[in-house]
Formats: structure tokens, C-alpha cells, sequence
């Protein structure tokens, strides 16, 4: 991720102690947060079959961390690197997804609509991919393209909303999300509802994408369990978007709008044309986000749990921890791949902890985490400590 | 009785207030008079207990206190009317009387509450009805409910901030009324404001604030509205000596005559008959290398006048010219490219994006031009060499070009505004409003030196300021802006006191000039 760091401008020595800096007090946050997961998790009585003390949970806890999460197992015919491209894998649409949130927060546009965002990119690409004949250096891209389209239309809306009629945008793209849900749960319902080869319809879901649509895939021990090159395709579009915000007059302008939009006005900046340019980009990447997300996993089908996922939403954590910074938003995702991960094998580890429980606890996690992390947080302890240090003789 | 003792508050490098007292007697009002930024709110937000004083007493019935939050001086009897309003407007004027009620434990039968709010209504003169809604109302109503809502408490002080500024003619006769009444039951009343005639006509104690200190005080009925008004603008030259005054203006071209309104092919810019929010009928030129002073109470239609000239505010009739090109129809960007630079009141809110770095700063204008950027792409380190250059070049004191600006100085801020508005290419319009507002001695000169400079070079500058002693130091010409309206003086012949009297809207018939 080399290519990342070097698109933050001037890498004054100063700058990159304050990167530094930034990044350490989110990294502490993290191993702090894992650990108290592991704690939690411990002290919960066990939903297995046999009872563990909280002792034995803590070294089942600490041991599958370390032998199914952060190790690989040991590479073999069947497995391979199984859990680091687990990691990977659910890192890929949250990445996507968080890039979104990144991009609109730094303009002060407050798209809260990502998961709705995602699921029409979601659609477009089945939409794309069930029908459409061609080889897939052709279907890709096009399927792909679409859902960025989608993703920043159905933005474009909220913006539009904005502009002409004065409705917030973080409760248009709000609303909007339910809008989508409904949208998809229609179409699996209808009009793209798969159809057995007797004419008998399915389950409400889409029918698989052709082959020539599925994301290639690599490390692949058994097909359909390598890791997809859309991860490779949010990194890049981390890239980019680091690219655009640090080093076009577009990302200047967006930036300045979103730290001073006052000033942003007495500079000649269009502030209406930036703010709708910025949710359509942020609506693009939500977007593909949902475009590999369909094309890139297993089954490579539509169906209506997608709709109520979350990958859009966890996108706002996902942001909000990586500090709107898109290297940072990529180490993020990487986390909460990596409690993903870990959660799936520790409900397969003898502690049997479900996942609800653990999403619960991952949830709350998180909002300590960002109450740790923030600037203000961190400025007003920091004023605080100040204050007693100087009242003392 | 309410007592105020020898209180100085600092705002970071500002002082805003240097050892005032002053003492509110029962049964009398009392005006507190000054310009903007004289410390008038401060000091009365002070007494409510919004604002802590570094030091100073406070003393309440011949007893110390603390006042640590507006609960607690509305507990000592003290009820504040703020310029702004603080009502909860989709609810009843009822309810929002109530809102400020302390009794605790009791079910409330508001139709009995309704009566006595009524009651007291009536028996002010303040008639309002209790069930309407509070956006429904118009603004001379909506101070009555602020003035009730304090009542309900029963204060013993009353402090009204400027209520006279959103009220028509007829509105502020029946305010006065329940002023008087107030007064009659024995309560203390503080009467902010900066309208000198309405001040004399109802306050019996007076003090004037300027810059922070007494500048006088007295009875209303021993003073006429020329010696206030006097007292308000003061008469010391406290920045600059008359011999800097002569050393800095010293231009390269003869001083240009004045000339009347209308189009002239010699001046750079020119206003005909321009009318706008704020501001009406707005007629004046300014010849290249010529300064005009704008001078007036903030809140006359500056920051109107200052946006309609550079772009950002849309004229509604007139005509605004740059050397004889009509501009009315431009944006504000393709102005911009005319040359017209631009030093906003609020360097920290419309100048500049604090957060970010001198360097992006400097490029914040003309980011979009080269060198800045080509084909959308920015240049970092084009930028970063500029910003180097007008760094040495306007002395801005920071340790790297890649500081956030918010953690500059004031002076050195404000510098970084001057860099990127005269540093980079000559401007041939300069627009400052209040440049030297919250700077120190040294940077202050700076400021008006950079300005003397360009106007030598032939720019002409349209300085807006609320200081008549900055106007009076540095400009060709000045004019007085009263409520929107413009009055274009004799000066030098006219002096200080005259300008300051037009500045509070007395004019001695002298409207046809």
C-alpha cells in the first residue's frame, strides 16, 4: 500500500510524525478493543455444550485468535490460506463502502444513504451480469460501471432534494435507504426472480451471474473460495480517492467546503456544484461496493438479506475509525475483516459463541472506540489534563 | 441593587473589557452606551452569567457572588432580553413563559397561568395573547414574550440588549411604555443600545463604553446627544500620530478630486444608484490610488456593501462599474480575474479555512489557475514555493508553511489573507472591511501599510470600518453609512465629531449635500 502514502501532499517529516501519531492512537484503540472482545466473550456464559471457566474460555479465545485468525493454518490442498483471505474478503465491500462515507464527511455532506446506495449498485450488476452475453473483460467493466452509476444516481437524488427543496441530506439519504430495500426485495420478488429449469420459480432470489461476470478469483484452494480481485479493486479505488481529495483542485474544493463552508463561498467556490459532485462520488464508490460485492462472493447471486447486510452502514464505522483518510479507512477495513474472521471461528471454536452475540459485542466495541479516537475527545482530555497540570503549585 | 466592580476580560490577544464598574440603582434605567465591540454584551453577559470575568466583583444586595451560569443570576433576581432571540417557536406563548418557570412539584393548570400571564400583561402594557403560537408572531411581539418570559421569574434587573434594533417606531413607544411602568414598580433596568436620541429620552443613569473602558458617566438629563456621541467615537488618535499619518500618505499620484456621483471615465470603481438587501440607493466612485472610508456602526449595510462590490451578494437595481466596465452582471469568480481583492471582515470565518495549512490558504482563490494546477491537477510544491515567497515576503511568523493556520496569531492570519490578496499580482480594487480588527500595534501597521503601498501603486481601496480614527489616519475621502443609506462627507473639513454623529444617525440637515 505503498502507493497510498505517497499521495498525501508534501511528506514533510512533521507530517508524517502527526500520521503517525493519528494512526498509533487508532491502532492502540484496536488491540485495546480486541482484547476486551476476548474478555467480553469470556464472560459470557457458554453456549456450548460443555461448561468453561472463564480461565479456559480466555485461552480457547486466545488460541483460536492466533491459530485460525492471525496465522494461516497450515497451507494444505484443502484450506490454504482459508482465514487470511476470509479477512480479506469481508474487508473488501466495507473498504468500499467506508471510502464512500470518507469522501461525503469531508465535504460535510452527511450520505448516511450508503447502504441503500449499495444495494442499487448490488442490482445493477446482477441486472448486467444474469443477461448480458460477452466476454468478461467487456462484462466487467460495463457491469461494474453500472453500479457506480446507480450508486451515485440514486445519491444524486438526496443531493438533488437538497438543492432545489431544502431537505437535509442526512435524512433524505436516511429514507432513501429503506427505499432501496424495498426496491430489491420487488425485484426478487418479480421481475428478477430466478426460475428453476422446469418453469417453477425459486426462493425470492437472482439467478447467478453468468460466468463471465464473476470477479475472478485467486488462492483459490476449492472454487469460490480465493480471494476476489475486488479487493484488489477497492484498494485501488482507495488510491484514487486518496488521489483525488490530496491532489486535484476538486478534492481541494471539497475539502474546503467541508472544513469552512463559509470561506469555501467568499473563495468563488460553487459550493452547490461540489456538494452534489461530492455525494455522486461517494454514491459511486457505495456502488461498487455493491457491484462487488454480488460479483465477487461465492454464489454470485442477488438475494433480499443482502438488502439488510449493513455493509453500508458499517461503512460510517468503518470511515469514522480510519479518520476520513482513505489509508486509513483501508487499515480499518482490514480490522473489522479481521472481527469478522474471528467471530466465524469462534463459533466453530468449542466455545460456540453465536454470532449475534458476538455482532453485539462488536457493536458496542466500536462506539468505544470511537468515543477513545476522536479529536475532540482526545483535544478536551487533552485541555483537561492541561488545566489540572496547571492549577497544581 | 446589582453592582458590577472593576472587571477585565481578555478574548485570546483582544481586550474586551479593562476595569469597568458600573452600578444598576432600584427604580432606575440605565443605558449602556458604545459602538460595537465597545464591551457593552460582554460586559452584560458578564452579569447574566454567560461569560466569566478573569477578575472583577460582582456584588448583589452588598453580597459577593459568583456567577456561574444564567441559573444562578436568575435565581439572584436578574432576567436577561437577548438581541436574538431565544424562544422555542412551533409552541404557545404560554408554554414558552412557562418554559422558564422553577417550581417544581406542582401540576400545572395552565389556565389559570394563562390568566396571571395575562394579568401581567395587561398591567405592562404588553398585551400578547397566551395561546398563540411564537412564530406566528411578529418580532416586536416575540420581544414581548422575552420580556414576560423574564418577568414570570420576577426579576429585580432587567437587562434589554439593543431592543430597540428589530422594533418599528410605534413598537419601541409601547416598549418604552412598560419600560417606564418597570421602573415605577421599582425594578432596575439596563437599556443596551447605540441610538443616542431614544437613550436620553428614557434612561435616567447613562455610561458609555469605548474600547473596553468608561468612557463617561453621568445623568441622561445633564448631557446632550452631541457630547455623547462624542464621548462614544472619542477623540484621542490612539493608533496612529499625525506625523505617521503624513509619512504614509505621501502617493505617488496628486490626490485625486472628488467627484460627484455618476459615472466618471477617471474612476476605478463607480456605484450608481444601487440598491440591494440592506442597503438603498447607494451612489459613490473611488479614482485609482484613492482611498474611500466607509464609516458606521456595524450592521448599517457594510457587509452588504462589501459583498455587492466584490460579487457575492446580487444587486436589485444599479449599476456597479470597474474602470467603466459594467461588473453587475459578473459572478463574484469572474471578478476575481478583473483584479478585485477582497479582505473580509472575519478573517477566521470568510477568509480563511482555519484547519488547513498557510499553504492552502494562499491557494484557496486561485487554486484553479495555474500555478497552482494544471488540468485539475494541483501542484503541491509549485504552491508550497509561493506560499515560501509571501511568507518572507509579508514576514507571516510560522514555524513551516505547512502549519494549520489556526494556530497562527491573529496578526499573522490576517497576514496570510494579505498575502494571497495583494501578494501575488497588483489588485486594482481593494475591498477591506475591518483589517485591523483584534490586531496588535505592530501588525495593525502593518496592515495600513501594505494598504498605503498598494493605493501608491494605483489600486483604489474601499475601507469599511467601524474606527473613525483608522478612517480619519489613512483615507482621501470618507462617507458615513447609516442604515443603508450612504452620506458622503466634507472631510477633512468635516471632523471626527460630525462623523461620529452621522454614524449614530444624527444628521443636521445635511441630506441634500
Amino acid at each position: 500500500m505503498n502507493e497510498l502514502s505517497a499521495t498525501t501532499p508534501e511528506s514533510s517529516p512533521s507530517q508524517i510524525a502527526r500520521m503517525l501519531a493519528a494512526f498509533a492512537g487508532s491502532l492502540a484503540a484496536i488491540i485495546i478493543c480486541i482484547a476486551l472482545t476476548a474478555i467480553t466473550l469470556a464472560a459470557l456464559p457458554s453456549t456450548g455444550d460443555e461448561p468453561h471457566s472463564f480461565h479456559q474460555s480466555i485461552q480457547i479465545i486466545a488460541q483460536t485468535l492466533w491459530q485460525k485468525v492471525l496465522l494461516p493454518r497450515p497451507p494444505s490442498m484443502e484450506t490454504g490460506y482459508r482465514n487470511w483471505i476470509l479477512t480479506l474478503q469481508s474487508a473488501t465491500p466495507i473498504l468500499l463502502t467506508g471510502l464512500a462515507i470518507a469522501a461525503a464527511f469531508r465535504a460535510n455532506a452527511l450520505n448516511i444513504g450508503t447502504q441503500g446506495q449499495y444495494v442499487m449498485g448490488a442490482i445493477a450488476t446482477t441486472a448486467i451480469g444474469v443477461s448480458f452475453h460477452a466476454p468478461a473483460l467487456i462484462t466487467l467493466p460495463v457491469h461494474l460501471a453500472a453500479a457506480m452509476v446507480a450508486g451515485a444516481l440514486f445519491a444524486t437524488i438526496a443531493a438533488a432534494l437538497d438543492r432545489w427543496r431544502n431537505v437535509p441530506v442526512v435524512l433524505s439519504t436516511l429514507l432513501l435507504n429503506f427505499v432501496a430495500m424495498e426496491f430489491l426485495r420487488y425485484l426478487l420478488q418479480g421481475p428478477m426472480r430466478a426460475v428453476a429449469e422446469d418453469g417453477r420459480a425459486l426462493d425470492p432470489q437472482s439467478a447467478e451471474l453468468l460466468p463471465a461476470a464473476q470477479l475472478p478469483e485467486f488462492f483459490a484452494a476449492t472454487p469460490g473460495q480465493g480471494l476476489s480481485l475486488g479487493f484488489f479493486i477497492a484498494l485501488a479505488a482507495a488510491a484514487v480517492l486518496a488521489f483525488i481529495l490530496n491532489k486535484t483542485t476538486f478534492g481541494f474544493r471539497l475539502r474546503v467546503l467541508g472544513q469552512n463552508p463559509i470561506a469555501a463561498r467568499f473563495a468563488g467556490i460553487n459550493t452547490a456544484r461540489v456538494s452534489l459532485a461530492t455525494l455522486a462520488l461517494s454514491g459511486a464508490l457505495a456502488g461498487l461496493a455493491g457491484g462487488v460485492r454480488i460479483a465477487g462472493v461465492a454464489q454470485y447471486q442477488l438475494y433480499p438479506d443482502v438488502g439488510m447486510d449493513g455493509i453500508g452502514f458499517t461503512g460510517i464505522a468503518v470511515a469514522l475509525l480510519g479518520r476520513l483518510s482513505p489509508l486509513g479507512v483501508a487499515f480499518s477495513a482490514l480490522f473489522f475483516g479481521l472481527l469478522s474472521t474471528m467471530f466465524k471461528a469462534l463459533e466453530r471454536s468449542p466455545l460456540e459463541i453465536h454470532n449475534v452475540a458476538a455482532q453485539g459485542v462488536q457493536g458496542a466495541l466500536v462506539i468505544a472506540v470511537l468515543v477513545v479516537t476522536s479529536p475532540q475527545w482526545t483535544l478536551s482530555l487533552k485541555a483537561r489534563l492541561g488545566r489540572r497540570n496547571q492549577s497544581a503549585p | 441593587m446589582l453592582e458590577l466592580s472593576n472587571i477585565h476580560k481578555r478574548f485570546g490577544e483582544l481586550t474586551a473589557l479593562d476595569g469597568v464598574s458600573i452600578r444598576l440603582a432600584d427604580a432606575r434605567v440605565h443605558g449602556l452606551l458604545g459602538e460595537n465591540g465597545a464591551g457593552k454584551s460582554t460586559l452584560m453577559n458578564i452579569a447574566y452569567g454567560l461569560i466569566r470575568p478573569d477578575t472583577g466583583r460582582l456584588i448583589v444586595n452588598s453580597q459577593d457572588l459568583k456567577f456561574t451560569s444564567p441559573a444562578a443570576a436568575i435565581a439572584a433576581g436578574i432576567g436577561m432580553v437577548h438581541q436574538h432571540f431565544m424562544l422555542a417557536g412551533a409552541m404557545s406563548v404560554l408554554d414558552n413563559v412557562l418554559l422558564g418557570d422553577r417550581r417544581i412539584g406542582q401540576v400545572l393548570n395552565r389556565r389559570t397561568e394563562a390568566e396571571k400571564l395575562t394579568a401581567l400583561a395587561d398591567r405592562l402594557g404588553l398585551a400578547v395573547d397566551p395561546w398563540a403560537r411564537v412564530e406566528r408572531l411578529s418580532v416586536g411581539q416575540q420581544q414581548r414574550v422575552e420580556i414576560l418570559k423574564a418577568l414570570w421569574r420576577d426579576v429585580r434587573v432587567l437587562i434589554l440588549d439593543e431592543p430597540t434594533a428589530v422594533l418599528t417606531p410605534a413598537e419601541s413607544e409601547q416598549l418604552f411604555g412598560a419600560v417606564e411602568r418597570l421602573r415605577n414598580e421599582g425594578r432596575s433596568i439596563v437599556f443596551i443600545s447605540h441610538k443616542l436620541g431614544e437613550v436620553k429620552r428614557i434612561c435616567d443613569d447613562l455610561t458609555v463604553l469605548r474600547r473596553g473602558r468608561v468612557a463617561w458617566k453621568g445623568l441622561a438629563k445633564e448631557v446632550s446627544t452631541e457630547e455623547l456621541a462624542h464621548h462614544m467615537v472619542g477623540k484621542d488618535v490612539e493608533l496612529l500620530t499625525p506625523s505617521h499619518r503624513t509619512q504614509l500618505n505621501t502617493p505617488k499620484n496628486p490626490p485625486p478630486t472628488p467627484t460627484l456621483a455618476g459615472s466618471d471615465s477617471s474612476s476605478a470603481l463607480s456605484l450608481q444608484k444601487v440598491n440591494a438587501t440592506g442597503l438603498q440607493e447607494i451612489c459613490f466612485n473611488i479614482a485609482p490610488g484613492e482611498i474611500l472610508g466607509i464609516a458606521g456602526v456595524d450592521g448599517n449595510g457594510q457587509q452588504e456593501l462589501a459583498e455587492v462590490v466584490v460579487g457575492l451578494r446580487r444587486i436589485t437595481s444599479g449599476r456597479v462599474t470597474l474602470h467603466n466596465r459594467d461588473i453587475s452582471p459578473l459572478t463574484f469568480k469572474s471578478r476575481l480575474a478583473l483584479g478585485i481583492a477582497h479582505i473580509p471582515n472575519d478573517r477566521k470565518r470568510e477568509a480563511l479555512v482555519p484547519a488547513m495549512s498557510v499553504t492552502e490558504n494562499i491557494a484557496l482563490k486561485r487554486h484553479d489557475h495555474p500555478p497552482f494546477s494544471q488540468t485539475g491537477v494541483i501542484n503541491w510544491s509549485a504552491a508550497a514555493n509561493i506560499a515560501q515567497k509571501l511568507r518572507n515576503q509579508f514576514d507571516i511568523r510560522t514555524t513551516s508553511v505547512d502549519t494549520p493556520v489556526t494556530t497562527l496569531s491573529g496578526g499573522n492570519q490576517q497576514k496570510v489573507v494579505l498575502a494571497r490578496e495583494l501578494g501575488m499580482n497588483a489588485p486594482k480594487l481593494i475591498v477591506a472591511m475591518n483589517p485591523v480588527r483584534g490586531l496588535d500595534i505592530a501588525a495593525t501597521h502593518f496592515v495600513y501599510q501594505q494598504l498605503q503601498h498598494r493605493r501608491a501603486a494605483g489600486a483604489a481601496i474601499l475601507l469599511i470600518s467601524s474606527e473613525v480614527d483608522e478612517l480619519l489616519s489613512l483615507c482621501d475621502r470618507i462617507a458615513v453609512l447609516y442604515s443603508g443609506r450612504l452620506t458622503m462627507t466634507d472631510f477633512p473639513k468635516t471632523g471626527r465629531d460630525e462623523i461620529g454623529q452621522l454614524m449614530a444617525g444624527i444628521d443636521n440637515g445635511r441630506k441634500d449635500k
